[in-house]
């Protein structure tokens, strides 16, 4: 597939301001009582994950050819993924700005501001959820109909979004004190099951050209595409990637968004070390997902004599 | 209704009679226009609802050319439809056909994302997403003589490849052929159930050639001839 950036920021910076949604109402949640001690830290961080969301959803837009009728995007809630993680993203915006009203401009109560902080985790969890099922839920590009999709996209969302959560928190100097072990349990389970992803995807497909033009008797071969330069088709599906990039990359993006991190927060936990650690994991969480647009292959392909 | 297209690889010679008539009446057809970009540059494209490949199946001497001309096979369970998030793609209920509204599309590349068959195209000029209307603005065109209310790419077809009819009756000509030459639709292992059927190319034995009988004459020939040749 194609990798398209404004895609690939898209879901990147979507999933990191969900991810500090995630951790900014969890913070909330676990100290209700303490939340005045650190509402600026709070509702920078809210904002900050609002912002991201704001800016991933922008990137997308540069994606349509026909942006004026983008509007229309949240008719189809009912059978289209891409229509609910649009409808998702809209209604976690005015629960995101009750959640800062609560805290910030007038006192709730506790009930009502702990049911508030829940509603916000559930409608950032689904929107990501449902960012992934867009990809996930195509039966035409293996590598990508797989639960492991959404799973992907929720640890990357919440890896990024603790340390940029945390970063914020740790610049107001505010908030509980966070044992270092919490913050090894993601990185390590985004590890596990990219790697799971990795080995999933590399198993033969079992389709082939015979499969797909039904000619399954003898060999096939392709002649002759029937073009003399490359159609929508074979743009928009026929991007090829070494296999040697895609090692380097691979280990380029578990470095940066893993390792890096968690050997940085090790060291110490101060401001520097996590916005640093914020940043690398948000460049390796780019090139993981470009990768996740470059390794997929549609069976269209098949038709073209190529792989999928 | 479920109308739909046979198409024979045993006949088709793969002439692109189809693709070039195909783009001719749909480019101001209903969806027209069929815009090209750079189509005298380095580079061209444009849109087509109907590309024919070649292939070859089996290993010389015993292989066949097989030429594929595929476009849109008006699914049962058409994924575009189900992903599409404006609702621009929609199959209709009376003949099974799947149409994209244009003036709802948001060009998204969802739906060809969702296809199999690589039979939708972005229109770079109008943005919005197009594909074979099975051409609907002629096939209830009461103006045309009943014979011609047909898809423009099965009236052109010179070597009758193509046929075009509802496949929800047993008794019309598309049935009949499915059932009598074992047509069969792509990639059911998707589960999506596409209308469009294909005729497999039929087993043809190889044409014997009878070596010629060598006479004396002939023999003393050959023998001259190579000695010569030495």
């Amino acid at each position: 597939m194609h990798p398209a950036f404004s895609v690939i920021l898209f879901t990147v910076s979507s999933g990191m301001g969900y991810g500090v949604l995630v951790f900014s109402a969890l913070i909330a949640l676990l100290s209700k009582e303490s939340v005045n001690h650190f509402s600026d830290a709070l509702f920078t961080s809210t904002s900050f994950g609002l912002l991201c969301v704001v800016l991933g959803l922008i990137s997308s837009t540069f994606h349509l050819a026909n942006p004026k009728n983008a509007w229309r995007a949240f008719l189809r809630f009912r059978s289209s993924w891409l229509s609910r993680e649009g409808v998702f993203a809209v209604l976690s915006f005015p629960i995101a700005l009750i959640f800062i009203a609560s805290f910030y401009l007038f006192e709730a109560s506790e009930t009502l501001f702990s049911s508030i902080a829940i509603t916000l985790m559930a409608i950032s969890l689904i929107t990501i959820y449902s960012t992934g099922m867009i990809y996930a839920c195509l039966k035409t590009i293996r590598a990508w109909n797989s639960p492991l999709v959404p799973c992907n996209y929720i640890l990357i969302g919440l890896l990024s979004g603790s340390l940029a959560c945390l970063s914020i928190f740790k610049f107001f100097d505010q908030g509980p004190n966070m044992p270092v072990e919490i913050l090894l349990v993601l990185p390590t389970l985004v590890l596990i099951t990219k790697i799971i992803y990795y080995y999933f995807i590399g198993k033969p497909s079992g389709l082939s050209i015979k499969t797909a033009t039904g000619l399954s008797a003898r060999t096939v071969r392709l002649l002759h595409t029937g073009e003399s330069a490359k159609n929508f088709s074979m743009r928009e599906f026929g991007f090829e990637v070494s296999a040697k990039k895609v090692q380097v990359l691979r280990y380029a993006s578990l470095i940066l968004m893993v390792v890096f991190p968690v050997f940085s927060l090790l060291q110490g936990f101060d401001f520097v070390t996590l916005v640093s650690a914020t940043c690398t994991c948000f460049l390796g969480a780019l090139l993981e997902r470009w990768l996740f647009f470059a390794e997929a292959k549609h069976v269209v392909n098949l038709y073209y004599g190529r792989e999928a | 209704m479920r109308l739909g297209l046979v198409i024979d690889l045993d006949t088709c010679v793969g002439c692109h009679a189809c693709a070039i008539s195909c783009k001719e009446w749909n480019t101001s057809g209903t969806t027209g226009s069929l815009s090209d970009h750079k189509p005298y540059d380095k580079d061209p494209s444009g849109v087509f609802f109907n590309r024919v490949r070649v292939y070859e199946e089996g290993d010389y001497p015993h292989d066949k050319t097989v030429n594929f001309p595929m476009s849109c096979m008006q699914c049962e369970e058409a994924a575009c439809v189900t992903v599409c998030p404006t609702g621009a793609s929609y199959k209709r209920k009376s003949d099974g056909i799947v149409l994209i509204d244009q003036d709802k599309c948001m060009g998204c590349n969802y739906c060809a994302w969702a296809c199999p068959y690589g039979s939708r195209e972005l229109d770079r000029e109008s943005g919005t997403m197009k594909k074979c209307t099975l051409c609907v603005d002629r096939i209830y065109d009461e103006s045309l003589p009943e014979a011609e209310r047909q898809p423009s790419c099965v009236m052109t077809c010179p070597t009758s490849a193509r046929h075009f009819g509802d496949f929800d009756d047993p008794n019309s000509n598309v049935s009949k052929l499915t059932r009598e030459r074992n047509g069969d639709g792509l990639m059911s292992e998707l589960g999506y159930n596409p209308t469009n059927q294909y005729l497999p190319p039929r087993l043809a034995n190889n044409i014997k050639i009878d070596k010629k009988p060598k006479t004396l004459i002939s023999q003393v020939k050959n023998w001259a001839n190579e000695l010569i040749s030495r």
